[in-house]
């Protein structure tokens, strides 16, 4: 299994039912490509913060990649982040103040494999791979367009071939013909390197993408916690 | 590449981090100056006499006796006898003894009636003796020897004819103009009051004021009478004598014994103990300028937390970004700190330079106005504990911001 959730819990605040998780199971096998539907604001990325252990549950246990959230850390959770996850947002996906080596190399600053040999290599090679322009690589990213930057983001998200990449929304941002040749080139990536895929958007007409498909809502019951609280 | 984020991070901001920068360097700015002022008039009236070992005077206080017989501040408030100085000359302990006179002036600056024995014995800073930069001491009446600052300020030379003015300052109407004086040397700059002094032999001083038209006509015929025939224009009274003793250990026993002279009502102070005295009377004025440069810098610090605060609220989108590839909490708060002490350095880099460049251009003007010499060496051990306390503050300063960043870098949310 790749991400194993059993009866998890969380919420922003006591009084506030807004955001809150509670998931009985969620399993995503090794090497699966995952999306999860639901509509904006539902929780959905309070739930992927979770998995990349950003937040802490206040109950149950989350295992990814076969190591278990709660018995580690925040270090060490920080730590096992930057080696393992990927992750693309919608937007605010790159420092903005940074050019796009810059961005990528920062990323591989926090992993375990903080050597700079041949770093510049392999960001040279994924940014080929994702036909962003030799000329586009040391320039600010604020001035390059949204489908550069997201296939940016990409290469920032592969440069420590993690195990699993976690995608929020990252199509939201584009247009339809940047939207399949963006999902293309994630789904060869992830078949290149392995790596597990977990897709959330609010869009269902992307779901032919993937090899499982998933609504939040029927994952995702805050209200039985509640209704447990008021009996 | 932590260093890189923060540079970089600065250099996206530098409308309001140049402005933060511009709001620190200024008060930087101000407590350096202000310190290194301190100690440097501290440090030139310190060394403005050295090697004399009493200063003697009629009876007065010891800190007016030093102002006007060493810094030629205010005026005396009687003179001594000339029997008193002849009485101190002799006596055993004394090894040498100068009279002074005040009371004319040039120009504005100030007159000094001497003996040749001046130039032998009376030293500043570090027993550094009088040196002459043109010239040599004076040996008719009617010479004169210029301070480094008067001759450049005034544009004298060896050889120029001076009048002098009855009383000080510029605006005298009673100038002794019959009887010009011959400038016979100019000493080289002490960066003490010695610099703005014009020193003329007690005869000298004297003759200008005899009145009896008999001998004024004398004297106007012989310009160049030599201080050898001159023993008739020797001084009833002096305003004060400096003294050295052979041994510094009868230094009280004899200042004890001039303070309870019969003869005559004299006060002899040490100058050292008297500048420290001036020093002690200066110290709620000291206090106040440190506190009033602290309350600078702290509002500056206050300024440089609510910037740093305000940018955070502009920066959630990249400390979640930084966060989800994994920096920890505790980064963002080193980052938010780095940052803080970045702007710090920068803004000393822009104080220190800036008050080099302002005490180079205004050491001149501060010599010759107030006769104190401003080193422009800022690198002192003061200054540097001064900033050395700035940057620990600057790191205080910086905690709230950097709380505000690790608790949005924990909460997660966006």
């Amino acid at each position: 299994m790749s991400i194993l959730l059993e009866n998890v819990k969380f919420s922003y605040s006591n009084t506030t039912p807004k955001n809150d998780i509670c998931v009985e199971s969620l399993s995503i096998a090794q090497g699966e490509k995952h999306f999860i539907f639901g509509p904006s604001g539902c929780g959905k990325s309070t739930l992927l913060n979770l998995i990349s252990g950003v937040l802490r549950p206040s109950n149950g246990t989350i295992t990814v990649l076969g190591e278990s959230l709660e018995k580690m850390n925040s270090r060490q959770r920080d730590r096992f982040r930057a080696n393992n996850i990927g992750y693309i947002f919608q937007q605010f996906n790159l420092i903005d103040y940074l050019n796009a080596k810059e961005n990528i190399a920062l990323a591989r600053q926090f992993s375990a494999n903080t050597q700079a040999i041949n770093l510049a290599n392999q960001i040279a090679e994924l940014l080929k791979a994702l036909a962003v322009n030799e000329s586009d690589w040391s320039r600010p990213v604020s001035t390059l367009s949204i489908g550069q930057q997201q296939r940016i983001a990409i290469a920032r998200a592969f440069i420590n071939s993690p195990k699993l990449l976690i995608a929020d929304e990252p199509t939201s941002s584009l247009d339809e013909p940047n939207r399949d040749k963006f999902l293309s080139l994630l789904n060869t990536l992830c078949d290149t390197n392995q790596t597990t895929l977990l897709f959330v958007s609010h869009d269902t007409r992307l779901k032919h993408h993937f090899d499982r498909v998933q609504n939040f809502h029927e994952i995702n019951f805050p209200t039985i916690k509640n209704k447990a609280v008021n009996h | 590449m932590y260093l890189k984020l923060a540079i970089k991070s600065l250099i996206n901001r530098k409308a309001s981090v140049l402005l933060t920068i511009a709001t620190i360097s200024v008060s930087l700015f101000v407590m350096l100056g202000v310190d290194h002022i301190r100690h440097q008039a501290k440090s030139s009236f310190a060394s403005s006499v050295s090697g004399v070992d009493l200063i003697v005077g009629s009876r007065t206080s010891s800190i007016n006796l030093l102002l006007y017989s060493v810094f030629r501040i205010g005026s005396p408030t009687n003179n001594i006898g000339w029997q008193s100085y002849e009485r101190i000359a002799k006596a055993k302990p004394v090894r040498w003894a100068v009279p002074i006179s005040l009371g004319d002036s040039h120009k504005g600056y100030r007159v000094m009636g001497t003996t040749k024995n001046y130039f032998e014995f009376y030293s500043y800073a570090n027993n550094q003796a009088l040196h002459f930069d043109q010239g040599k001491p004076f040996d008719a009446v009617f010479d004169v020897v210029l301070g480094a600052n008067v001759a450049k300020q005034l544009g004298y030379h060896l050889g120029d004819k001076i009048t002098l003015s009855h009383g000080i300052g510029n605006t005298s109407f009673i100038k002794h103009d019959k009887l010009p004086f011959n400038v016979v040397g100019i000493l080289a700059t002490t960066g003490t009051p010695v610099d703005q002094t014009l020193h003329v032999s007690l005869q000298g001083l004297e003759a200008v004021h005899v009145s009896k038209p008999k001998e004024v006509k004398y004297l106007i015929n012989n310009p160049q009478l030599p201080l050898s025939q001159a023993k008739h224009l020797i001084p009833k009274s002096v305003t004060a004598i400096m003294v050295g003793l052979h041994s510094k250990i009868a230094v009280f026993n004899f200042q004890r014994l001039i303070n309870a002279d019969k003869l005559e009502p004299l006060t002899a102070i040490l100058p050292g103990v008297a500048l420290a005295q001036l020093w002690q009377t200066m110290t709620v004025f000291d206090n106040t300028l440190k506190l009033i440069t602290l309350l600078v810098i702290i509002s500056s610090l206050i300024g440089l937390c609510a910037s740093l605060l305000s940018s955070i609220k502009e920066r959630v989108n990249e400390i979640k970004l930084l966060r989800i590839i994994g920096a920890s909490a505790s980064y963002v708060f080193s980052l938010i700190e780095l940052e803080a002490l970045l702007i710090a350095l920068i803004s000393t880099v822009i104080a220190l330079t800036g008050l080099y460049i302002a005490l180079s251009l205004t050491q001149a003007f501060i010599l010759t106005h107030y006769g104190v010499l401003i080193e422009t060496q800022l690198f002192t051990q003061s200054s540097m504990s001064l900033i050395a306390g700035f940057l620990l503050f600057v790191i205080i300063a910086a905690i709230p911001p950097g709380i505000a960043a690790f608790n949005l870098a924990k909460s997660g949310k966006s």
